[in-house]
């Protein structure tokens, strides 16, 4: 199965094996991950799997896509 | 000093993330109170309630066998079955807009808001169902507090907001009782280590 790029570097269990490959000591650390393409328990959980002590999950700016100020869309409470 | 991700091409839309200095993040994790108890929720769950949850952002479009509805609509205005006639008479955009706002106000975090099923309850009733509260025992974990701070390599620290700021368009947003952000069922205490990336 073929992921596109907004798929992946989501807390996913491919990105936490993908780090552990490159040598990455995820141990007594803290999980930073943006939102989206799985449920949000699951990067908690693949965290805590790794031997991590904590978890920031956030949304990613990017996500809003073209609704966006510089696109010339109005903010919140004024769409 | 945060864990090298050298070997990770960065992507365009993850450029802000280089704004954070290296350093660590102090996670002040959510101080949860869990509770087993009985409470009562509305036996005809509205959308209002599905929306206390947190949407997950999903990027695949949804499976569906419905046609589109621009093949769906042959004839305009579209002809409408008896059925069709009482649902669309039932309720105009006034009625939506109230409803709208009066969810919009409600605390709807799972297990509490019991005003609102009764109220729920109370506009099925009143519209001719048979409508009832039952009650069902839950396992749900509350926020009671959460912080979190990032802390530099020279030494210095700053808070990082992670609540939205209030609105005075909006009065919903300045609650004092609004529901901040918090992993349900997260184990209390507070934890401080470098960050990494995990993407």
């Amino acid at each position: 199965m073929s992921q596109s790029i907004d798929e992946i570097r989501r807390g996913t269990g491919a990105d936490f094996e993908r780090l552990v490959q490159l040598g990455v000591k995820l141990e007594g650390k803290i999980a930073l991950i943006r939102y989206g393409a799985i449920f949000r328990g699951l990067k908690v959980k693949n965290a805590q799997d790794h031997g991590m002590i904590g978890a920031v999950i956030f949304t990613d700016p990017a996500d809003d896509g073209n609704i966006t100020v510089a696109k010339g869309v109005k903010a919140y409470p004024r769409m | 000093m945060g864990c090298d991700i050298s070997g990770l091409p960065v992507l365009p839309e993850l450029h802000h993330l280089a704004s954070i200095p290296p350093g660590s993040v102090r996670v002040q994790r959510d101080k949860v109170k869990m509770r087993s108890q009985f409470q009562l929720v509305p036996l005809l769950s509205l959308a209002g309630f599905a929306l206390a949850c947190q949407r997950d952002f999903h990027l695949e479009g949804r499976h569906t066998h419905r046609p589109p509805v621009a093949r769906r609509a042959a004839e305009f205005p579209p002809v409408l079955t008896p059925h069709e006639t009482i649902l669309v008479n039932s309720f105009d955009n006034n009625s939506i807009d109230n409803w709208a706002q009066y969810y919009g106000h409600q605390n709807k975090l799972a297990g509490l808001g019991k005003d609102a099923a009764i109220w729920t309850r109370d506009r099925w009733a009143a519209n001719g169902f048979k409508a009832s509260l039952s009650e069902y025992e839950v396992y749900l974990s509350y926020p009671q507090h959460q912080a979190l701070s990032i802390k530099y390599s020279n030494g210095t620290s700053k808070d990082v907001q992670i609540q939205e700021p209030a609105l005075p368009e909006d009065d919903v947003t300045g609650r004092p009782d609004r529901v901040p952000t918090f992993h349900g069922y997260s184990a209390s205490g507070s934890v401080s280590a470098e960050y990494i990336y995990v993407g």
